[in-house]
């Protein structure tokens, strides 16, 4: 920190005291660069700029930290059971349902308890999901969570789900890079989601809310997992108890007025978080179409409706990356954990 | 990509004193489709903000110009446009509008089943309008190629209202016989710059349009197929668009019907739009929306819950 150059310093965006700070010993910190960077103490042509500047920071950091909103080490603290939890995060994002916080090793999702049902939706879902034998429990069980565990507080319900450390949620991700993905990176995590979605199809489930904001990937081992979003998940012409505001959009109007879960929804909903992650966040497709970066023929396949079986729908997805991308290949995503969760 | 002025309604008035006095086809001069409009060489029409207009919302309107329904062109370079802008600009249910037109014809029989404008917000429209191929064709099945219009809204069309701003634009589609059950591969690529997989039927086709735009489909009841056939029609129509589907019985309140189902959808109640008409515009437009329900407003980051 006593290294820091007053160019570094002020590069550092207001709203981001965790690039400067660190979360428990802020007021320390601070105060030993304002007696560095002081005009009173400091002839550096920039001393007033640095110490206007880190006062702001400091603003940032009381404001982040007495909200609880503190990026990189903040804690979530709550009372279940008679008994008090902290637990570090890294990331926090509000949802329909309440907030997620995301940690190295695990996903909180703080939900309020109004929607109890459809809480008790995703654990019940979750708890029955079937595998045909050992290969399949191997390939699809770190794709969907695992092990999870329930909390009550006064009006929250609380499901803890694990992960490792490297899995990205993929909104980040998206908006680490500026709010779009290389399409051969998209294509990845498409290819492993068509796989997830045929898990889904032989369970006869419909997930019914895949979006960048349910899915997590590794761009270290290229593997996606489907964490969020299992409360609005219901078996095949099941009664849907409810659906993401955000994504309505792009369920069928068949599908909202029977009210009824229909597979062929989580293959437009994972189109949806393809074109997402090229970079139309409306799910919609087309912004891309000005784009020169990515074959006008693989966008147009993405926009298309899905009517066909997952399996079915994968086989041509399948070939229509070989037509547009040439014979796969691996492409490292350069971005490591720490260059999205610092 | 047009947009970039305003309506001015004193061009109007001396461009409709001169149209008002001729007929349809010394108004639609071309004879076979005008390069400009033709959707085999666009892959993307756009509706941008601009300075002038910095939330534009696109409407696009699709009018049949088969047999019978030439007249719906000839009334719009005549009356309709002017009627038009000047309601959507007085009443102000949506902002800054881009207009699109689009000239519907049957994909099974006609050289020219869709053409397709610029979105524009000034009397540049009506020049591109005066472009569209009036053919009088249209086949001996009972329906013409309504879906064209939705597959080109939903797939080549760029909207800043949606992208920017989440907000749907509009697509009317306006004639008088049956939706068609969707256009072939073959066809679509024979009309569009597309190579699709598959064939599109219609509901998917209007499911994909719906994404980005609310849309109505005007039944013309002067028309020759529905003069005969309006239930069955109207039954057909409304199976697919529910309440967007509405009959209008006098086709020279066209306009006010489109701005009254904007109106509407934008959250004006039902009799409040009726009621700032009047005279036989006011029978025309009771008749056609009076059973029509204002929608609720919902936020986007709400969870939608079922009972």
């Amino acid at each position: 920190m006593i290294t820091l150059t007053a160019e570094h310093i002020l590069l550092i965006p207001k709203d981001h005291p965790e690039k400067l700070f660190t979360y428990d010993n802020y007021v320390k910190e601070s105060r030993l660069l304002l007696k560095i960077w002081h005009p009173d103490h400091s002839i550096h042509p920039q001393s007033h700029a640095v110490t206007i500047h880190v006062l702001e920071l400091i603003k940032s950091a009381k404001y982040k930290i007495s909200n609880n909103t503190w990026t990189n080490n903040a804690i979530l603290e709550f009372r279940a059971n008679d008994t008090t939890y902290r637990l570090h995060y890294k990331k926090h994002h509000k949802f329909e349902l309440g907030d997620m916080y995301i940690s190295d090793t695990k996903i909180i999702y703080v939900v309020d308890i109004k929607y109890k049902k459809l809480f008790y939706n995703a654990v019940n879902n979750l708890g029955h999901v079937k595998y045909a034998d050992d290969h399949m429990k191997l390939q699809f069980q770190p794709c969907i969570p695992k092990s999870s565990t329930v909390y009550t507080t006064d009006n929250n319900l609380i499901l803890l789900i694990n992960k490792t450390r490297d899995m990205l949620l993929l909104q980040d991700v998206i908006d680490h890079f500026n709010g779009k993905l290389d399409v051969k990176h998209t294509a990845w995590v498409v290819s492993r989601l068509y796989n997830i979605s045929a898990f889904l199809e032989y369970n006869k489930l419909v997930h019914n809310a895949i979006s960048p904001m349910t899915v997590f990937i590794s761009p270290v081992c290229h593997t996606v997992c489907l964490y969020g979003g299992w409360w609005y998940s219901r078996k095949n012409d099941e009664k849907l108890l409810g659906v993401p505001g955000n994504l309505i959009n792009m369920f069928p109007k068949d599908v909202i007025s029977k009210k009824l879960a229909d597979s062929k929804v989580d293959r437009l909903l994972l189109k949806g978080t393809a074109i997402a992650a090229l970079g139309d966040e409306t799910m919609v497709g087309s912004k891309l179409l000005t784009s020169k970066n990515i074959p006008a023929g693989l966008i147009n396949w993405l926009r298309q409706p899905s009517t066909t079986k997952a399996s079915t729908e994968y086989k041509d997805w399948s070939s229509i990356l070989v037509k547009y991308l040439g014979p796969r290949t691996f492409t490292k995503l350069d971005l490591s954990v720490d260059d999205i969760y610092k | 990509m047009g947009g970039t002025s305003r309506w001015v309604a004193d061009d109007w008035d001396k461009y409709a004193t001169t149209t008002r006095t001729k007929t349809t086809d010394k108004i639609f001069t071309s004879r076979k489709m005008h390069a400009d409009l033709d959707p085999k060489t666009i892959n993307i029409r756009e509706s941008r903000d601009s300075d002038i207009n910095p939330e534009s919302t696109p409407i696009i309107t699709a009018v049949d110009v088969t047999g019978s329904m030439g007249m719906i062109a000839t009334y719009f370079v005549q009356h309709g446009l002017g009627n038009f802008f000047t309601e959507i600009l007085n009443r102000k249910p949506i902002t800054d509008p881009h207009l699109m037109v689009m000239g519907i014809g049957d994909v099974n029989y006609d050289d020219a089943p869709l053409q397709v404008s610029q979105f524009e917000c000034d009397l540049t429209i009506a020049d591109q309008l005066e472009k569209i191929y009036v053919e009088h064709g249209g086949g001996n099945n009972n329906s013409e190629s309504y879906d064209l219009a939705a597959y080109f809204a939903a797939y080549h069309t760029s909207i800043d209202s949606f992208e920017k701003r989440g907000k749907k634009g509009y697509l009317f589609t306006i004639g008088d016989e049956m939706p068609p059950s969707g256009t072939s591969k073959i066809l679509l690529e024979q009309f569009t710059v597309d190579t699709p997989q598959t064939d599109a039927d219609f509901k998917t086709t209007l499911e994909a349009a719906e994404k980005m735009y609310n849309v109505y489909h005007i039944i013309i009841a002067e028309g020759n197929y529905a003069k005969t056939y309006l239930d069955k029609v109207k039954a057909a129509w409304t199976e697919l668009l529910g309440q967007n589907a509405v009959v209008l019985k006098d086709y020279t309140t066209l306009s006010e019907l489109m701005v009254s189902l904007i109106e509407i959808n934008e959250g004006r109640a039902v009799d409040d739009v009726i009621g700032s008409w009047s005279g036989t515009t006011a029978i025309a437009i009771s008749s056609a929306v009076k059973d029509l329900t204002t929608k609720p407003t919902s936020s986007s980051t709400d969870v939608i819950l079922f009972d």
